[in-house]
C-alpha cells in the first residue's frame, strides 16, 4: 500500500528583546551560569511576574507576518511539572486562548507554491540548563529561565521532509527579517518538535502520530521526519500499528527512540495564571504592529526579480539573509549597474571572502556596484575584477582609480589594438595561414598572442572582432 | 495609659507634641513582648535590635526637627509570610524555616518608608492555611482573652499581638478569612482590602487570585492609616491596581445619615451561635437607630461559598507550593538516592499534614479527569457569587454579616474533622471570591465573654465607606474596650 506522510511542527523561537518576559533580568545567552537571575525568574517565595510589553508586541509581529488572528484579549496559563531547571515547577504558558491563532503561510519560490496553515502562535518563558558536571553531580543553570519563546504550531500540513526543510527556513528567515529572534541553532535558541503520521494515500483521517522533540538543527528536523516516516512505512507494511509516544531523536546516531508512550502522557492541570490576569491588546497598537512590519522574505524576492531583474535563485540567495538582501538594494541604488552584475559578485566572490560578515573585509555597497559597473562595461576583465576586488578593502581609492593604478584596466581603443593585431599577424604568418585555409581555431592563437602584447590588458572581445576583420577583409 | 496600649493615631500625636520618643514607644512595646510572648506565642521571630535602630532614626529626625512621615515611631507586627530582607520568613513551616528572603515584601517597603518600626514576623498557621493558628510548627498562638481558646487563624499571631498590645498594629493576610476571623476572635478590627488595591509582591502565595494583604488594629481610624501607608499601584504586581478614591483618615467617624446597610437573612440562620447573631443584628440595630437603613438582601449562592472556596483555593495552592521541591532553597530531606526520592521525601518531610492535604485537594481537583467536574464548575459558581453580590449592592452601600458563625474556640476542639474548621470561613469566603473588601469590626461579647465581630462588606475600592461606616458606629459605642489588655490577666493571674 502507498502512504501519505504528514507533518506537524512546533517550532519553538527565543525571542531577542532586551529582558526576560517576565522580569527585567537580560536576555542574554553566554553569561556566567546564574548571574542573569531574580527573585522573579527564579521562583522565589513571594516574587510575582509581569508580562512584558515586547515580547507581546514581537510575538503579534510574528503573527502578522504569518497572516494569524490575533487574539487582543488572551490570557496566560500554567503548565505544571516538575523538573529542576524549572523553578516555579510550572511553565507560565498559553493553552486555551493563544496569542495568535489560524494563519498560513505559503512557501514559493523556485518550487510549486505550498500553503502550509498555522494552527496557533503562543507566548512563555524558557526553562534553566540542566549541566552535567565531570564528577557526576549535575548542576543548574538558571539564565535561560524566563527568557521569552514563541511557539508556532503547524498543522500537519508538511507532506515531505524536504517541505519540512523549506518550512523551518523560511520561518527562521522571517523571525530573522522582523528582529523577532536571532534563531542562533547553536545557542538553542530556535528548536522544533516533529509530529509525524502515515496514512493511505487517499484515507481522511491522519493515521497515530509520534512525537519527534527537542530537535535543534533544521537538518536534524528533516533527518527525523525522513527516518520517522521510514520506521513507521515500514511497520505498516509488516501489518503493525503505530503506537502513539513522544520519541527522542538522536542526532548523533541519526535515529529515533522511544521516551514515553501515551499511557504515560503527563497530565499538566493547566489554569488560568492568576498573577498576570487577563491580557488585553489595545486595537490601535496590533493594527500599528501590521502596518509598520517590513517586507517580508517572500514579498522581497519577488520584487529583487522584477524590479532588478535578477533570477529567482539569486534573488532567494540574496534574500536568505536580510543584510545581504539590504547590501544588494543599497549597491543598485548607485544606479551603475545591473542587478545581474551586481548579484554576481555578492553572490560569488564577496561571500567567499566573508565580505559581509562583521569584521571582515568590507567594502562598501556602492564600491563594489562601482566595480561591477567597470566589469559590465568591459573595462575590466572577470579576473582582473577579482584581483581589484581583493585590493580595494585596504585601499582609499574608487575601484576605477584603483583599477587605472593597478594597470588592471583593458585596453579598449580599437587604434590601440588594431595595431597590435597589425603586429601580430605580421609576426605569425602561419598560424594567419591557417586561418585563411579554413582552421578558424587558429583565431584564438592569435587573440592570445595579442593579449600578450597588449600586457594583458587588451578587451579580448574587440581584439576579436578587429582580428577577425582584418584575416576575413 | 501604657503606651504599647494607645493607638497609633495618639502615639503619633504625642511624638509630634515630644510628649514621648520612638524610643519610648518601641521600649514599651517589647517590655510589652517579653511579658506576654511566654504565653501568647504571637511571634515566630521578634527583631528587636532593628527595631530600636529604626526608633533611633526617627527620634534623630525628631530631634534634627524634621518633618516626620506619618507612621513614623510606630511599632508593627508583620505575618511571617510576607518576605522581610534578611530576616527570615517562614510561612511557619519547616520548609522555609531557613529561608532568609533577598527582597522585602511591597507593604514592607512602604512601611518602612513610612517611618514604622517592625517588632517582628508574627505567627500563622502553616502558609496561611487554617483558621486556628494551631498548625505553626512553631506551636500556636493562644488567644489573649483566654490562652484555652484559639486566636483564629491563619492570621492569628498578628490578631494576638495587637489585641494584647505586643504592636500598635499588624498586617495579616486574607485568603478567605484570615485576617478578619482573627480580627473576631481576638476583638480587633480587621480588613480585607479589594482584590488588587495593596501589592501582593512578597507576600507568599497561597491561592493567588484570593490572596490580599490585610490590616489588624484597635481602632477603625488606624486600620485606615496602616491601609493608605501600604495601598496603592505597584509594577510588580499585574494584578494591583490604582484606588480611586484613597481614604482619608480625616474624615473618618462621622455620621454616615442614610447608609443604606443590606442584611442578608440566611447569615443569621442555621448553624450560627445564637449569642454572636444576636450581637451583630444589636450592632446593626445601633447603627439604625443613628440614621441608617436596613435593607434586606438575598445572597442566595452564599452557601455554596465555602465548597467553592476550597476547590479553588486548593487548586491554586497546590500550584504555588510546587516550588518547593528542595531544589534551590527551603528543607531538603538528607540522602535522598535520587531526584523523585528528594522531591517526594522534602515535601513529606517538609510539610505538614493540612498543606499536604490542600495540595493533594488542589492536585485532584485539576487533573484530567477531574477539572470540569470541580474546577471549572467551582470557578463558574465563583463568578456567580460575584453576580449576586454585585446585584445586591444596587440596593445598599455595604452588607453587614457576623464575621464568623461562633466566637473563638477551645485549643483542643475541632481537631477531628478538617470540615469541622474550614465552617468557620463560611461567612468570609465570599467576599475573596468576588474580590470585595470586607472589614471585621469588634461588637460585644457572646455569653463566654469572648468578643463577636460583625462584618461589612462593600462594593470594589469602597473601603472608604466601609471605614466611614465603622468608625461611625465606633463613635456612637465609644472605642473599642481592650480586653485582652487586662481581662486575661486578671483570668490567670499572670
Amino acid at each position: 500500500m502507498e502512504y501519505e506522510l504528514s507533518v506537524g511542527l512546533e517550532v519553538h523561537a527565543e525571542l531577542n528583546t532586551k529582558t526576560k518576559i517576565f522580569c527585567g533580568c537580560e536576555n542574554r545567552f553566554g553569561a556566567p551560569p546564574n548571574t542573569l537571575v531574580c527573585p522573579v525568574c527564579m521562583g522565589l517565595p513571594g516574587a510575582l511576574p509581569v508580562l512584558s510589553e515586547a515580547v507581546l508586541a514581537q510575538a503579534v509581529r510574528m503573527g502578522h507576518a504569518l497572516h494569524c488572528d490575533i487574539n487582543r484579549v488572551c490570557r496566560l496559563d500554567r503548565k505544571q511539572y516538575f523538573y529542576p531547571d524549572l523553578p516555579k515547577a510550572y511553565q507560565i504558558s498559553q493553552n486555551e486562548i493563544p496569542l495568535c491563532s489560524e494563519g498560513f503561510l505559503e512557501l514559493s519560490g523556485d518550487r510549486e507554491p505550498v500553503r502550509i496553515r498555522i494552527e496557533r502562535i503562543h507566548i512563555e518563558e524558557d526553562a534553566g540548563k540542566l549541566v552535567h558536571a565531570p564528577d557526576g553531580r549535575t548542576l543548574v543553570d538558571y539564565n535561560r529561565c524566563g527568557v521569552p519563546l514563541i511557539e508556532i504550531v503547524t498543522a500537519p500540513d508538511l507532506h515531505a521532509p524536504e517541505q519540512v526543510g523549506w518550512f523551518l527556513e523560511e520561518i527562521r528567515l522571517i523571525l530573522r527579517c522582523l528582529g523577532v529572534s536571532d534563531c542562533r541553532m547553536e545557542e538553542g535558541s530556535m528548536r522544533c518538535d516533529v509530529n509525524v503520521s502515515l496514512r493511505p494515500v487517499g484515507a481522511a483521517a491522519l493515521g497515530d502520530r509520534c512525537e519527534l522533540k527537542n530537535i535543534a538543527t533544521i537538518s536534524g528536523a528533516v533527518r527525523a521526519a525522513a527516518y520517522e516516516a521510514a520506521r513507521q512505512r515500514e511497520i505498516l507494511q509488516n501489518g503493525g500499528v503505530i503506537e502513539r509516544e513522544t520519541r527522542r531523536w538522536d542526532d548523533v546516531q541519526n535515529k529515533s527512540l522511544p521516551m514515553r508512550s501515551k499511557e504515560e502522557t503527563a497530565d499538566y492541570r493547566f489554569f488560568p495564571e492568576p498573577d498576570l490576569g487577563t491580557v488585553v491588546l489595545p486595537e490601535e497598537q496590533v493594527r500599528t504592529l501590521l502596518e509598520t512590519l517590513p517586507e517580508l522574505p517572500a514579498d522581497r524576492r519577488r520584487r529583487l526579480c522584477t524590479q532588478y531583474g535578477v533570477s529567482g535563485y539569486a534573488a532567494a540567495q540574496l534574500t536568505a539573509d536580510p543584510a545581504r538582501a539590504g547590501y544588494f538594494e543599497q549597491g543598485m541604488a548607485a544606479g551603475l549597474c545591473s542587478g545581474k552584475e551586481l548579484a554576481n559578485w555578492i553572490l560569488g566572490d564577496l561571500l567567499a571572502m566573508r565580505g559581509l560578515e562583521p569584521g571582515e573585509p568590507f567594502i562598501e555597497p556602492e564600491r563594489l556596484a562601482a566595480l561591477a559597473a567597470l566589469t559590465e562595461q568591459g573595462k575590466l576583465s572577470r579576473t582582473a575584477g577579482k584581483t581589484l576586488l581583493a585590493a580595494l578593502p585596504s585601499s582609499g581609492l574608487s575601484p576605477g582609480e584603483l583599477a587605472r593604478k593597478m594597470g588592471l584596466l583593458q585596453e579598449n581603443d580599437s587604434a590601440a589594438l588594431a595595431s597590435i593585431a597589425e603586429k601580430v599577424l605580421r609576426d605569425y604568418p602561419v598560424p594567419v595561414a591557417d586561418y585563411r585555409a579554413g582552421k578558424t581555431k587558429a583565431l584564438g592563437f592569435l587573440v592570445g598572442k595579442c593579449m600578450a602584447a597588449s600586457g594583458g590588458r587588451g578587451n579580448p572581445a574587440v581584439l576579436r572582432r578587429i582580428l577577425t576583420e582584418m584575416l576575413d577583409g | 495609659m501604657e503606651l504599647y496600649a494607645q493607638t497609633a493615631e495618639t502615639l503619633g500625636r504625642m511624638l509630634r507634641r515630644r510628649e514621648c520618643s520612638a524610643m519610648e514607644i518601641a521600649a514599651s512595646v517589647f517590655s510589652r513582648i517579653r511579658a506576654c510572648e511566654p504565653d501568647l506565642h504571637a511571634y515566630i521571630t521578634v527583631t528587636e535590635a532593628a527595631a530600636l535602630e529604626q526608633a533611633a532614626k526617627v527620634d534623630e529626625k525628631l530631634a534634627a526637627g524634621g518633618k516626620l512621615p506619618p507612621l513614623a515611631g510606630i511599632p508593627v507586627g508583620i505575618k511571617d509570610n510576607l518576605c522581610t530582607k534578611g530576616v527570615r520568613t517562614t510561612c511557619a513551616s519547616r520548609m522555609l524555616a531557613a529561608f532568609v528572603p533577598p527582597y522585602d515584601a511591597a507593604v514592607c517597603e512602604k512601611l518602612a518608608e513610612a517611618g514604622a518600626v517592625f517588632t517582628g514576623k508574627t505567627n500563622l498557621d502553616e502558609f496561611a492555611m487554617g483558621s486556628s493558628s494551631r498548625s505553626s510548627i512553631y506551636g500556636p498562638t493562644k488567644n489573649p482573652l483566654d490562652f484555652a481558646r484559639v486566636p483564629g487563624g491563619s492570621s492569628g499571631g498578628s490578631a494576638a499581638a495587637v489585641a494584647s498590645g505586643e504592636a500598635v498594629f499588624a498586617l495579616g493576610s486574607d485568603t478567605g478569612g484570615s485576617v478578619r476571623q482573627p480580627a473576631a476572635y481576638c476583638g480587633v478590627v480587621g480588613l480585607k482590602p479589594t482584590y488588587g488595591s495593596v501589592s501582593r509582591y512578597g507576600l507568599i502565595a497561597f491561592a493567588s487570585s484570593l490572596d490580599q494583604v490585610g490590616m489588624l488594629a484597635r481602632s477603625v481610624r488606624d486600620t485606615a492609616l496602616l491601609f493608605e501607608a501600604v495601598a496603592g499601584r505597584d509594577v510588580r504586581d499585574a494584578t494591583s491596581v490604582e484606588m480611586a478614591a484613597p481614604v482619608l483618615t480625616a474624615g473618618l467617624g462621622q455620621p454616615v445619615e442614610g447608609l443604606r446597610i443590606g442584611i442578608p437573612s440566611a447569615y443569621f440562620e442555621g448553624s450560627i451561635a445564637p449569642d454572636v447573631a444576636e450581637r451583630v443584628m444589636e450592632a446593626a440595630h445601633t447603627l439604625e437607630k443613628a440614621g441608617a437603613r436596613l435593607v434586606p438582601v438575598t445572597l442566595s449562592s452564599a452557601h455554596d461559598a465555602l465548597a467553592v472556596y476550597y476547590v479553588l483555593s486548593s487548586a491554586e495552592a497546590s500550584s504555588n507550593l510546587a516550588r518547593y521541591d528542595g531544589v534551590r532553597y527551603g528543607y531538603r530531606a538528607a540522602d535522598c538516592e535520587n531526584l523523585q526520592s528528594l522531591y517526594e521525601r522534602s515535601r513529606s518531610e517538609g510539610f505538614g499534614d493540612e498543606v499536604k492535604r490542600r495540595i493533594l485537594l488542589g492536585t485532584f481537583v485539576l487533573s484530567a479527569g477531574s477539572r470540569e467536574a470541580y474546577y471549572l464548575r467551582a470557578q463558574r459558581a465563583g463568578q456567580r457569587i460575584a453576580r449576586e453580590f454585585n446585584e445586591a449592592f444596587a440596593l445598599c452601600d455595604c452588607i453587614l454579616t457576623p464575621t464568623t458563625p461562633e466566637t473563638a474556640f477551645g485549643m483542643g476542639e475541632k481537631l477531628e474533622s478538617p470540615l469541622d474548621l474550614y465552617v468557620s470561613d463560611c461567612y468570609t469566603v465570599a467576599a475573596n471570591l468576588a474580590g470585595l473588601p470586607a472589614l471585621s469590626v469588634p461588637c460585644g461579647f457572646g455569653a463566654n465573654r469572648m468578643p463577636a465581630g460583625m462584618q461589612l462588606v462593600g462594593p470594589r475600592f469602597s473601603e472608604r465607606a466601609l471605614l466611614g461606616a465603622a468608625a461611625w458606629y465606633e463613635t456612637l459605642c465609644g472605642p473599642f474596650p481592650m480586653p485582652a489588655l487586662g481581662e486575661w490577666r486578671d483570668r490567670h493571674g499572670v
